[in-house]
């Protein structure tokens, strides 16, 4: 493996990984802005409706399980 | 006041440009709609002009009752003591509508600036404001303003200031006496606590009954009943309920100032009145807006839109290349046939200026660098990563006319008027042209149009909106769209036109055909809300805004192909490129002794084959398929740039299919190609709307039935045009053609059967009917 490929793969890792935490963070959309709900730059878990939902799914499949 | 904060809140009814005002002063790009209920919960900036000073923009609302979700959010936050001061935005053109809501704010007690918007329209029309004689008789100080022409707003912020330090006023404008009396006596009976600005507001409120108020106020028990005695004698003396008599009293005070400080010029039919007489006609409406959609998608998908999107595809992102102005092309290409099978050799850069593909410059640039040609790196960064963003970036050009295309109907007015067209459509199935709003939201986004549903006051009806509305294809869906209309077409871009139009209307087909099923089951049943709205004045909508609408959307595109999509292309790629051959786990293209076809041994074949038994029926049964079906969930975007990279487009040389050609070949038929994409395009939204689905649902149950029926009608839809297509196209009849048929009678007879009576019925009437027969 050349140097130049170990360098590739760790930009591309560091940028997956920061898309992972974006994604952990602010959910996978980024229309909110299109319907008023929000500014497109805040959303977080307790203001995005789409994260609060998803948060909500996790916890009803995950109930009962331990 | 000056280095204090102050808080200004911004109300008005719906559509009267509230908004637009708050994009102005602040700089947001909140999302403004030319119709009512786009604000569905409140919004806060700084005001550009001075950091001292927020603004929260309200959701517009035509009282401050609580009946509705954003009256109750409006009334809450005024009463929430941190307004310092309130501009009432009111519609100039519509004085006595809008002035119902500013009496109410004004009795709050709270300093109010009424801010007369749209005073270009008011101009124009001929009509004049005494606005000197209309503060005097409000109480409060009143501007002339147009957010739209960026006219009077530092004069209005000037006052705003000046008013937020005063302590607020007693409304000026009085009811008939015999009301005032009980109103006086009421207020006689109030707390001491209550401040004196504040007095008249809650002496209205607990004449009225209001349950909030009542709560808040907590009269003795002998002071309580002693109110109830004065609005009760008041009632019947008046024969008629409290509320109505001061809403009949408001509007008497509206009509008076209304005769002192408006001149109306002679009235004429206005422009508006003359294109609605037409477009809103009650037979060429729909037929109006039917070819006004087929025109959209059509330029859209099928014409400029496609042509740039050939050029992103094959040239900027593909291996083609370009030549400068087209300089040296024809030369290139004739060298190229010359050549015949020796056409790799044919060095296009000595022909003219010519430009290499994104694809080619990545892989020469690695190559040169070190990395090996073909090897894991340059297979990565190429195949999965450029070749998976480049698929979806090749559909900007398209998304960015779709939607210069929907944000200019939407401004000027015209979708207004299709929500007006589409309540008679959508009140033959028991839905109001109001669930039709969060759908012209939703073809942009199926997450704020889920959330736009909070406006539906009858549950029914919104958990049936909620269901029904990412049916209506979203600006994610359109690469879906466009890929399979280039499959399905090829080069015979002029034959097969209607094919993008045609997947627009489907959902509106899946719309209307799935409200008239479940209308007629009792989850569903119920009356019908009843659905008013102003139709604004057609107008050429600003540039600003409208450049700002478009730039929303495709910078949400872009911004989601940098992220969730570039993720989803590394996950798929690993996928893909590594599985088990000969009982050893690696990199399969590196393997020794692997076929061609190495993806069939990647886990994401294995994964894939596991659920592609689902999709037999519909036609598409290959792993491929069914991994592009459900990386769709993730982001529905996901579907080509999977595509992209499973179909190693960019790795793609001259004679090698392009994307169009390399997706076809995915599927035996026509009709599973088709089928795979009404399937895709009805299934359940992605992952953000299906977590707006459970919070606007409020229930897991409710979010699984309704994820559960559109993946249901989808795979029933998909069934219908595959089974079909083999029946009538090719001949073919087999079991599942039996299924079909028995599912498309079956849904037929459910679209057709008469409205059974409980349909109409609301749920407490069936109930009061029951109790009344029992008894």
């Amino acid at each position: 493996m050349a140097p130049i490929d170990i360098v590739v793969l760790a930009v591309i890792g560091i940028a997956f990984v920061a898309v992972c935490v974006r994604i952990y963070r602010k959910g996978t959309c980024a229309d909110c802005a299109q319907g008023g709900v929000c500014m497109g730059h805040c959303s977080n878990k307790k203001t995005c409706a789409a994260l609060k939902g998803v948060d909500k799914i996790a916890e009803d499949l995950g109930r009962g399980i331990k | 006041m000056a280095d204090s904060q102050i808080h200004v809140a911004l109300a008005g009814n719906p559509n009267c440009g509230k908004t637009t005002l708050f994009n102005l002063i602040t700089g947001a790009n909140g999302y403004v709609g030319n119709w009512p209920g786009v604000t569905v919960e409140k919004k806060e900036a700084k005001l550009l002009s001075d950091k001292n000073v927020t603004i929260t923009d309200l959701p517009g609302i035509y009282s401050l009752s609580p009946y509705s979700p954003e009256e109750q959010c409006s009334r809450d936050y005024l009463m929430s003591g941190e307004p310092d001061v309130v501009v009432q935005v009111v519609d100039a053109t519509n004085l006595e509508r809008n002035l119902y809501l500013a009496l109410q704010v004004i009795e709050t007690g709270l300093p109010v600036v009424v801010a007369l918007n749209m005073a270009d329209l008011v101009e124009k029309n001929g009509d004049k404001i005494d606005t000197d004689k209309l503060s005097k008789k409000l109480g409060c100080p009143v501007m002339m303003i147009s957010a739209l022409k960026n006219k009077g707003i530092t004069e209005l912020f000037e006052q705003v200031k000046k008013s937020a330090a005063s302590k607020g006023q007693v409304p000026e404008h009085k009811f008939d006496s015999s009301i005032e009396d009980v109103l006086t006596h009421i207020e006689n009976n109030l707390p001491a606590s209550v401040p004196a600005n504040k007095r008249r507001y809650y002496a209205v409120k607990l004449f009225e009954r209001d349950a909030d108020a009542c709560k808040l106020i907590n009269l003795t028990k002998e002071k309580a009943a002693r109110v109830e005695e004065l609005v009760a004698q008041c009632e019947q003396d008046c024969d008629d309920d409290a509320e109505s008599i001061i809403t009949g009293e408001r509007y008497g005070v509206i009509a008076h100032i209304i005769d002192e400080c408006l001149t109306k010029a002679p009235t004429k039919m206005s422009t508006s009145e003359k294109i609605d007489r037409v477009v809103t006609n009650r037979i060429l409406g729909l037929p109006i807006f039917v070819v006004i959609m087929f025109c959209v998608y059509y330029i859209a998908v099928s014409t400029l839109g496609g042509t740039v999107t050939d050029f992103t595809n094959d040239q900027l992102f593909g291996t083609d290349g370009w030549y400068v102005l087209g300089q040296g092309r024809d030369a290139y290409d004739a060298a190229v046939e010359a050549a015949g099978d020796n056409a790799d050799s044919v060095d296009p850069a000595q022909y003219g200026p010519y430009v290499p593909g994104i694809t080619t410059v990545v892989h020469d640039a690695l190559v040169a660098g070190g990395t090996e040609d073909g090897g894991l790196v340059d297979s990565l960064v190429c195949d999965g990563i450029v070749g998976g963003l480049g698929a979806i970036f090749g559909f900007v050009p398209q998304m960015f006319l779709l939607f210069v295309m929907l944000s200019f109907l939407e401004d000027c007015g015209y979708m207004a008027r299709v929500a007006f067209i589409m309540d008679r459509v959508f009140r033959r199935f028991g839905l109001s042209g109001k669930s039709f709003i969060p759908m012209l939201v939703s073809s942009g986004c199926g997450v704020p149009g889920v959330m736009a549903t909070k406006t539906i006051e009858n549950e029914k009806d919104r958990r049936m909106t909620v269901m029904t509305t990412t049916f209506i294809p979203c600006g994610a869906k359109l690469p879906i769209i466009a890929l399979l209309m280039g499959s399905i077409i090829g080069d015979s871009s002029t034959t097969a036109a209607w094919i993008s139009p045609l997947f627009y209307f489907l959902g509106v087909f899946a719309v209307i055909a799935s409200g008239l099923m479940l209308k007629k089951t009792k989850l569903f049943a119920g009356r019908p809300t009843p659905f008013v709205m102003e139709l604004p004045a057609y107008h050429f909508p600003a540039i600003r805004s409208w450049a700002l609408h478009v730039w929303e959307r495709c910078w949400a595109f872009i911004k989601k192909a940098g992220t969730v999509i570039f993720a989803s292309t590394v996950v798929v790629w690993f996928l893909s490129n590594f599985g088990s051959y000969n009982g050893a786990f690696g990199f399969l293209p590196a393997m020794e002794g692997i076929p061609e076809e190495f993806m069939d041994y990647s886990v994401l074949a294995m994964l894939g084959n596991l659920v592609a038994w689902i999709f037999a029926p519909l036609g598409f049964s290959t792993w491929q398929a069914t991994a592009l079906t459900v990386s769709g969930l993730v982001a529905k975007e996901n579907v080509v740039a999977t595509a992209g990279s499973l179909l190693s487009v960019a790795d793609a040389g001259e004679t090698d299919p392009s994307l169009w050609t390399a997706f076809a070949g995915m599927f035996p038929t026509m009709g599973a190609c088709v089928a795979f994409g009404a399937f895709n395009l009805l299934c359940a939204p992605c992952f953000a709307a299906i977590g707006t689905i459970r919070n606007q649902m409020d229930s897991g149950k409710w979010t699984a039935i309704a994820i559960g029926y559109e993946c249901a009608f989808a795979w029933v839809i998909g069934l219908f045009i595959n089974q079909f297509y083999n029946l009538l196209v090719l001949g073919q009849f087999g079991i599942w053609t039996v299924v079909a048929i028995v599912l498309l009678v079956a849904m037929l007879f459910q679209i057709f059967r008469p409205m059974p009576k409980h349909a109409w019925t609301d749920e407490d009437e069936t109930n009061t009917a029951s109790a009344a027969v029992s008894a």
